[in-house]
């Protein structure tokens, strides 16, 4: 019962955590739920068997490994990365409705753009500045997710910043 | 922007992406702030990467969809409604048994009256009778000794009040 | 969580209920003398260990014939006695047992009313008297250099007089020695 109680604490906590990071690893949002499941079912089979201040590590390392099995296994991810785009898009301006329209569509484009931008990062780069960035997690934690030394960590985000702001060259507000 | 790098060095550059991004420490951003206002350069790209770094924290997290959780659900936990409603079944459960088992307790505790055989209540008898004249033996040993031993040392009204008290009390006159 | 911690105050509030004490435990005229096996030595051991209960059955039984006996039963708790061999062995650790028992009796607000020390012989009796001045508890230890060492505790409503006068009645030459329970 308490083994239970605990997963259903975990799942609550990163579960869109788990999907956010495979959303942009893997671009794709079928693939992306894939991953996530995939990352629940084997946290389910695991419980126990960890302490609970790593859980966190072994959690994102686990999405991390997934999202990498899968960008190798599907050579299509790339095709669908388009399609990705309109549906961040999409998605983005669809929740905004509500809100005024024109300060939404300038907020939303941008947002989609900075996404789309993101994702187009270099995977390795990619995966330290989503941990870092939108994730929130330190470097030590980074490290630990993708088996990094502490200082390519910190590397890695800088260059992916200024990766991200060549691509972002042309929307300045 | 490629002119302005080339004035500033990599190192400088990486300090101002550093301060931009909220990286650097208080005082290290107060360097790169004095150092923006002496020179434009460094507060052109200051400002660039300071905008990027906004946007970025902009971007609302994603929410893993409930048909992942459903589905796991599903795949891991077919009992999941029994297991939200567990932690009061139990608790409910437990405490009936519990109140069971310690009434049954109880009401045996309470009821619980040893039953002695003819011999041992005859037993019994002989012991209270031989108590009493035990301790009859050490009022009567009392008495002489006094007399035989305090009396001869002293010689008073006082010690002879005491051992009549004394006789009177414990043998009964 | 929070079943948790209900669950665990239910059980040790009823726990508590289920084995209360035993009811003479609980009474001023109650004393424990501690461990007392260490004086034991070979069969040089009496012991007299009787309950409400088992006093109430014989006052029931004696009732007829010693009804002096049977009224003064009734009214008490608990009578238990320990009687030892003394012997080189044990002598002084039986002296120092009976200074310990004398301070903490005193301790304990009981009235010392006969103390006699030196010599062969130690014998010490105690009363404890209730706000309404009958004596609850009665406690006696004794020593005799060449002979017992003695243990009471009586607990109860208890007569002086006639715990002397039925001890007097009683105190049969024949009657040497409690057969071992």
């Amino acid at each position: 019962m308490l083994e239970t109680l605990g997963y259903k604490s975990l799942v609550n906590r990163y579960k869109n955590q788990i999907f956010s990071y495979a959303l942009y690893m893997v671009k794709n949002r079928m693939d992306a739920e894939d991953v996530s499941q995939e990352v629940l079912i084997r946290l389910w089979k695991n419980m126990g068997k960890f302490k609970l201040p790593a859980v966190g590590s072994w959690i994102m390392r686990t999405t991390h490994n997934l999202c990498i099995d899968y960008l190798r296994r599907d050579q299509t991810m790339k095709q669908r990365s388009i399609f990705i785009d309109e549906d961040f898009e999409d998605r983005i301006i669809d929740g905004n409705k509500l809100n005024q329209p024109e300060v939404t569509t300038l907020q939303s484009i941008t947002i989609e753009k900075i996404k789309t931008a993101i994702q187009k990062l270099p995977e390795n780069l990619k995966s330290v500045f989503v941990l870092y960035e939108i994730e929130g997690f330190k470097y030590k934690e980074i490290s630990d997710v993708l088996d990094m030394p502490l200082n390519s960590v910190k590397v890695y985000i800088l260059r992916a910043r200024k990766k991200l702001q060549e691509e972002l060259k042309g929307y300045a507000e | 922007m490629q002119s302005n790098k080339n004035k500033i060095d990599e190192e400088t550059l990486d300090r101002i992406i550093s301060a931009a991004y909220k990286d650097a420490g208080l005082i290290e951003r107060l360097k790169i702030y004095f150092l923006a206002k002496k020179n434009a350069g460094v507060k052109s790209i200051y400002n660039e990467y300071r905008t990027n770094a906004d946007r970025v924290k902009k971007i609302p997290p994603e929410e893993c969809p409930d048909s992942v959780i459903e589905s796991l659900k599903i795949k891991t936990m077919k009992e999941n409604k029994f297991f939200i409603l567990k932690p009061a079944y139990v608790f409910i459960i437990s405490l009936i048994v519990i109140s069971t088992f310690i009434a049954v307790l109880l009401y045996q505790n309470k009821e619980k009256k040893p039953t002695y055989s003819r011999a041992e209540i005859e037993l019994a008898e002989k012991q209270v009778k031989e108590s009493l004249a035990i301790v009859n033996r050490i009022f009567k040993r009392t008495e002489s000794l006094i007399q035989e031993e305090v009396l001869p040392k002293r010689v008073g009204k006082p010690i002879h009040k005491s051992l009549s008290i004394i006789n009177e009390v414990l043998i009964g006159g | 969580m929070k079943y948790g911690k209900f669950l665990v105050i239910f059980i040790i509030l009823f726990t508590f209920s289920a084995f209360a004490q035993n009811e003479y435990s609980k009474e001023p005229g109650y004393f424990n003398f501690g461990d007392l096996s260490m004086f034991e030595q070979g069969d040089g051991v009496t012991e007299v260990f009787l309950e409400s209960n088992i006093l109430q059955l014989v006052a029931t039984v004696t009732e007829d014939e010693e009804p002096e006996l049977s009224a003064m039963l009734n009214g008490l708790q608990l009578v238990k006695v320990n009687v030892f061999e003394v012997s080189d062995k044990n002598e002084n650790g039986l002296r120092n047992k009976i200074d310990d028992l004398d301070k903490k009796l005193v301790s304990q607000k009981w009235d010392r009313i006969v103390r006699t020390k030196g010599g062969e012989e130690v014998v010490n009796v105690y009363i404890k008297t209730s706000g309404k001045k009958d004596i609850e508890g009665l406690v006696v230890t004794t020593l005799d250099k060449s002979g017992e060492a003695v243990f009471v505790n009586i607990v109860g409503i208890i007569d002086l007089k006639k715990i002397g006068k039925l001890g007097a009645k009683f105190d049969i030459p024949t009657l040497d020695k409690i057969d071992k329970q």
